[in-house]
Formats: structure tokens, sequence, C-alpha cells
């Protein structure tokens, strides 16, 4: 089954290097790639911290080029950090 | 026929260039190869949607162009927040003899030999838990640890 966002965004490559923000304004860095069913989200030049987020989070992606998700910040730092 | 084989480069576009090809043919050569390798990218994604692409790539890359490359790759997989992690730590060691490091509570860092496409596809078919692979693969064997 696929989510609203899925339905609205045609071609997943557009939000490659957008950036992305939690429902309460963090700032979780750009979209590095997309996977089948995650995107993976990297924050930092040298060490950079990795997301492993579900394309089912993602909310909005604006015109604005902004990709938004409905967790909030501690959500995505403990489910979602994988390095 | 050896004066043939022993063509340069330059010496084969120049004899193709005689034999009729124009740059126009060329050029839609390069269109052709630019759009079977984006159609190549996109099948390897939906074979195997696990993985990382830049290691797929670099991991199908050494293993066809050196056959006796020893298959040096350090890996991150990626598990599911709610999983017993150290239960995976101990699936990883008693499959490559390799200790892993536990990192975010979810991902487990090691580096493997003898790793080929053959063997990521085994891995990946024997845990279905894994929700992503990524890591770098080198040329040749080292003993750096960094990803």
């Amino acid at each position: 089954m696929t989510s609203p966002i899925e339905q609205k965004i045609d071609d997943w490559q557009k939000i490659v290097n957008k950036p992305v923000f939690t429902r309460d304004g963090k700032d979780i860095g750009v979209v590095e790639s997309v996977q089948a069913e995650r995107i993976v989200a990297t924050f930092g030049p040298i060490t950079p911290t990795k997301y492993l987020i579900p394309k089912s989070s993602i909310v909005d992606f604006d015109e604005l080029g902004v990709v938004r998700l409905k967790e909030d910040g501690d959500f995505v730092e403990h489910h979602y950090k994988f390095a | 026929m050896d004066s043939k084989k022993n063509m340069s480069h330059d010496s084969r576009l120049a004899d193709a260039a005689k034999s009729g090809a124009t740059p126009s043919t060329l050029s839609a050569a390069a269109v052709r190869i630019k759009q079977d390798y984006q159609n190549f990218l996109k099948e390897a994604q939906l074979l195997m949607p696990k993985v990382d692409q830049s290691l797929l790539l670099d991991i199908l890359y050494y293993q066809t162009r050196y056959p006796d490359w020893e298959g040096s790759v350090a890996f991150r997989v990626v598990y599911p927040a709610d999983l017993d992690i150290n239960q995976k730590k101990e699936w990883i060691y008693q499959k490559y003899q390799r200790m892993s490091k536990v990192e975010e509570e979810k991902t487990l860092k090691f580096k493997a030999i003898r790793m080929s496409m053959e063997e990521l596809g085994k891995m990946l078919d024997e845990d279905p838990d894994i929700q992503y692979v990524t890591g770098s693969a080198t040329l040749t064997p080292t003993d750096s640890y960094s990803i």
C-alpha cells in the first residue's frame, strides 16, 4: 500500500540533495540516496551522521524543496539514526 | 591479423571514422550507453533494494575487473531499532568469523573478506531483518576500519 506522499512524489530522484526537517523543525541534513522503501539522509561534512528514514515518514515535499517528516527530532534520533 | 589486435584506441577510432561511422552515430552510441547504464542502475535497485548502490557497484567492479580480488569490504549493516542487536552480532561472528562493532544500537560495522555479489545476496537471503547495507569495498585488504 502506498502512502499519500508516495503518490505525490512521482520521481524520487527529485528529493536527492534536498534538506530534511522534522515536525519540530530539527535539521536532519540532506537526502543522500533513495532506496525502495527508505531514504538515506546525512548531516555534517567530515564524518556525517546518517539516517535511514522510511518513505512513509515523509509528510510533505514543499515548493521550496524541503522534505518534512511527521516525527519529531527525538524520535528520528532514536529510531532512524544509524551511523 | 596480429597487427589489428594490437591497434591502439586512437587508431580504432580513426578506422571507425574511415568506415563511415560519422560523429553523429558515435554520439548516438554515447546516448545509448548512457541509457543502458541508467536502466542497469534501475534494475540493480529493484533486484537488491536494501543495498547501497555505490557499494554494489564497487563490489561488482572489483569482482569483474579483478577476478583474483580478495573481496575486502567494510560493511555497515542496519537493523530495525527494536531488534536484539547482540543476537545479530553473534550471527555475523558465526558466519564470517568477524567481530562487529555496534553503532547507534542498530548498526553492525565489520570488515569482511571473500565478499562477492553472490555472498552479499546470500547474506540478505539468510537474514530478512536487514534493513540496509552500506559501506565500502577496497581493492587491497587493509587494517583500516574506516567506512
